[in-house]
């Protein structure tokens, strides 16, 4: 499993075995930050070439969502 | 259309106002002076996806049904029935069959050839002219099934069997965002939003308190005759340090027959436009595929999709029909 790191280089990465079964083949990429966060999501057909050799699942953002006031930077809207 | 460039909230610098893959582009990073060439970097890479992935007459991807129909006529024994893709379009099919995969079917990409032009996707196009869809009966067939065609992504060859068709319409945008974040943050060495249309994902180191993002169901008030009560809709602002964001609605567009608005995202399982339960679903997630892939399934799921999108851990805003917003997992109750 190939992981670029970015931040610090003593991040300690696992994998998420809540979203992931048969970790032999396939690629988890992203990067780590300096919280030692991994982010990023698991290509479940970079290695194998074929669907079906990985079961993952829709996961969260990292980071939790918060409310608020301020002016914002874009807008989501089904166009 | 020129890009509009300005100063955006908290000295983020925004670059709007142009459209790629059918869609409003919003383009911001932190990093002022790194706005100009990430505007040029992205807008290649979304000239290139839409020479590949566009629904229109040209593309690589309109010319795959042709292009296996000329294999199969050039009466070779050794043909396997596949046909070659390129790098970028095998990408977004793969990205494609990976959310039929995780939505268990709900947002499908494989439609039949249909001579009304009508797809048959989580995402479907929109009807055959401005008369609306001519008669029901003409398009109301199920789903192919994503699991009839086979990629072979590292040697680039697609298996599409005859009188089907790739239709990415509903995850094209999300995938395009994905990659062009990722690939911008790197370039640049900052943090960068990228949005097409309800797709934004984001990359990078995110501003203090984080990407703040309008979620709404129309861009201004809908005139809509044959839904006059319906209208902007009850917007709010969130804030997401990574990952991404995705919003479909029924507010924005839809289908029409017989002076009956129709949702305009179709449940794969009938073929027929999903029951109207949700007017807006928006979803946050660690990519805009999957929150992209959430949202639409979400609608196509109506009243279990509270409960899927909870077991799942997505925060979620769902605007009902009557303009009740519900929050689940995490999303800002308040919001």
């Amino acid at each position: 499993m190939g992981v670029r790191q970015r931040g610090a280089s003593t991040a300690k990465i696992s994998r998420p075995r809540h979203a992931v079964r048969r970790p032999a083949v396939g690629r988890l990429s992203g990067q780590v930050d300096t919280a030692g966060r991994l982010s990023g999501h698991v290509d479940a057909m970079s290695a194998a070439g074929a669907l079906g050799a990985w079961s993952i699942r829709l996961a969260p953002p990292l980071t939790p969502l918060t409310a608020s006031d301020a002016p914002s930077h874009a807008t989501s809207i089904a166009s | 259309m020129t890009p509009a460039v300005g100063a955006g909230p908290r000295g983020a610098q925004v670059s709007a106002g142009w459209t790629a893959l059918g869609a409003p582009v919003q383009f911001v990073v932190t990093r002022a002076a790194a706005l100009e060439s990430g505007r040029a970097i992205m807008a290649a890479e979304l000239t290139a996806m839409d020479a590949v992935c566009g629904a229109r007459p040209g593309s690589e991807l309109s010319g795959l049904g042709e292009l296996a129909r000329a294999e199969a006529r050039s009466g070779s024994g050794a043909w396997d029935g596949s046909v070659p893709v390129s790098s970028l379009l095998a990408d977004a099919i793969a990205a494609a069959l990976r959310t039929a995969q995780l939505t268990g079917g709900d947002v499908d990409p494989v439609v039949r050839e249909d001579p009304v032009g009508v797809s048959v996707n989580g995402n479907g196009s929109p009807g055959p002219g401005p008369d609306g869809l001519r008669g029901l009966d003409q398009f109301l067939r199920p789903a192919a099934g994503w699991q009839r065609i086979r990629l072979e992504r590292e040697g680039r060859r697609l298996w599409l069997p005859p009188g089907l068709r790739l239709d990415l319409s509903a995850t094209v945008t999300s995938w395009a965002v994905d990659r062009c974040a990722g690939r911008l943050a790197g370039a640049l060495s900052c943090g960068v939003l990228v949005g097409l249309g309800g797709n934004i994902a984001v990359a990078g180191a995110a501003p203090a308190g984080g990407w703040r993002i309008r979620v709404q169901d129309a861009r201004d008030v809908v005139t809509d005759a044959a839904d006059p009560g319906l209208d902007g809709g009850p917007a709010t602002v969130v804030a997401i340090h990574d990952g991404g964001l995705a919003t479909s609605s029924t507010a924005a567009r839809r289908l029409h027959h017989g002076g009956d608005p129709l949702n305009y995202i179709l449940d794969p399982t009938a073929g027929a436009p999903a029951a109207p339960y949700w007017r807006t679903v928006s979803v946050a997630a660690a990519c805009c595929a999957f929150a992209s892939a959430a949202s639409t399934a979400a609608m196509i799921r109506g009243r279990h999709a509270k409960e899927w999108l909870s077991s799942l851990g997505l925060p979620a805003r769902m605007v009902a029909l009557d303009g009740r917003a519900h929050t689940v997992a995490g999303w800002p109750a308040c919001a």
